[in-house]
């Protein structure tokens, strides 16, 4: 969800960044993790998204921009740079492995694993826009707009994202029962 | 069972919390500009011995000078503008006739931004910020809202426009010093130093 907007502490950057972290921080997370699909590579685009954000945060408070808006949209080309550099295979792998090391998180991880798989099957530019229309739960005015497509474009893309996801648990579904 | 939608809005809501601690960000934060800074000084001295030795295998060849274009549409960044706080002007470098030697001749591209210290520069497409020097009779003022960098020619430039002009990176330190005004931030003394000019 986008949220109302934060109330910041203009006259110390360090302590309305902290905030911003604080309330932010965890969306942040959810979005880079249904990216990256791995809680360790999650945490790390994460971190690396609110830093660069930080390195801009007075120009960003400067020009009245959202820095949640800023974060997202560094954290979706984040993961682009990302993702062309390692398989899409070994990240699912690593998911897996890293479920069954922390037994105390385990509570939903089987749908944490069946979502893991089902978003790897999209593309990128199909994973992008679910993730922000339905983790972030943004409309798809703002949507469009952070991924500069139009709004047709990504209602068609959501529809199709969410066909690919439905037709490809189907099998899960039957295997199971 | 739930559905995908379901499983979208629900599953990465119940990940436990993430360890964000802001103080080791803004420490990842710093390094990364002073990685920036090393990957364009890097970068610089490349540039410069490729410029040095392009120049004594070409000789007395007739330099040709980059066209500059602007297109203030296709800018990416928050741009900076002056706040109601601090009416003054951001601080713009110019360099004096004398100390200039050459016209550096490298192609120079990204945004026209003011950095956090209030220093004009230019951040380029990996997001690093560097301190340009602009050409002797380049002023800065305010049109309207808009702070705007006038070139020698009458060309005005808007803070947060995407330029492409000529220019080059000063890898001397020592005598990028003697270009920068004596009042300037002490944080933007220590930025790299980019020449930068549109044609006239």
């Amino acid at each position: 969800m986008d949220g109302p907007e934060l109330a910041f502490a203009d006259e110390d950057p360090d302590i309305a960044f902290e905030v911003f972290v604080r309330e932010r921080g965890p969306a942040l997370y959810r979005a880079a993790w249904a990216l990256a699909l791995d809680r360790a590579d999650a945490e790390d685009l994460t971190q690396e998204a609110l830093a660069r954000t930080y390195r801009h945060w007075r120009r960003i408070r400067r020009a009245d921009t959202d820095p949640f808006a800023y974060a997202r949209r560094t954290l979706v080309n984040l993961r682009v740079d990302r993702w062309r550099r390692r398989s899409r295979e070994s990240a699912t792998l690593r998911e897996y492995v890293s479920d069954r090391r922390v037994p105390e998180v385990a509570s939903g991880v089987e749908d944490r694993a069946e979502l893991a798989g089902l978003l790897d099957r999209l593309s990128l530019p199909q994973r992008r826009v679910v993730v922000l229309r339905y983790v972030l739960d943004l409309p798809v005015a703002v949507v469009a707009r952070e991924l500069r497509m139009s709004e047709s474009n990504v209602k068609t893309t959501c529809s199709r994202a969410l066909a690919v996801m439905r037709a490809d648990r189907t099998p899960t579904i039957l295997e199971e029962s | 069972m739930k559905n995908v939608e379901q499983l979208l809005r629900e599953v990465p809501a119940a990940l436990p919390e993430p360890d964000l601690d802001p103080a080791a960000i803004r420490v990842r934060a710093r390094r990364s500009r002073h990685r920036s800074a090393l990957v364009v000084s890097a970068a610089c001295t490349v540039l410069v011995a490729a410029v040095i030795v392009g120049a004594l295998q070409l000789g007395d060849r007739t330099p040709t000078i980059l066209r500059g274009t602007m297109d203030p549409s296709t800018s990416q960044l928050p741009t900076g503008s002056p706040s109601d706080e601090s009416p003054a002007l951001p601080v713009i470098v110019v360099e004096e006739p004398a100390s200039v030697q050459i016209r550096m001749q490298a192609r120079i591209e990204g945004v026209l931004e003011v950095s956090d210290d209030g220093c004009v520069g230019i951040q380029d497409v990996i997001g690093s910020f560097s301190l340009a020097a602009f050409p002797t009779g380049t002023t800065i003022g305010l049109e309207g809202d808009a702070l705007v960098v006038t070139f020698p020619s009458g060309t005005g430039v808007p803070v947060g426009t995407q330029v492409v002009g000529g220019g080059g990176w000063y890898n001397d330190r020592a005598f990028a010093e003697t270009l920068l005004p004596d009042d300037l931030p002490e944080t933007c003394r220590s930025l790299p130093l980019v020449q930068f000019y549109l044609e006239d």
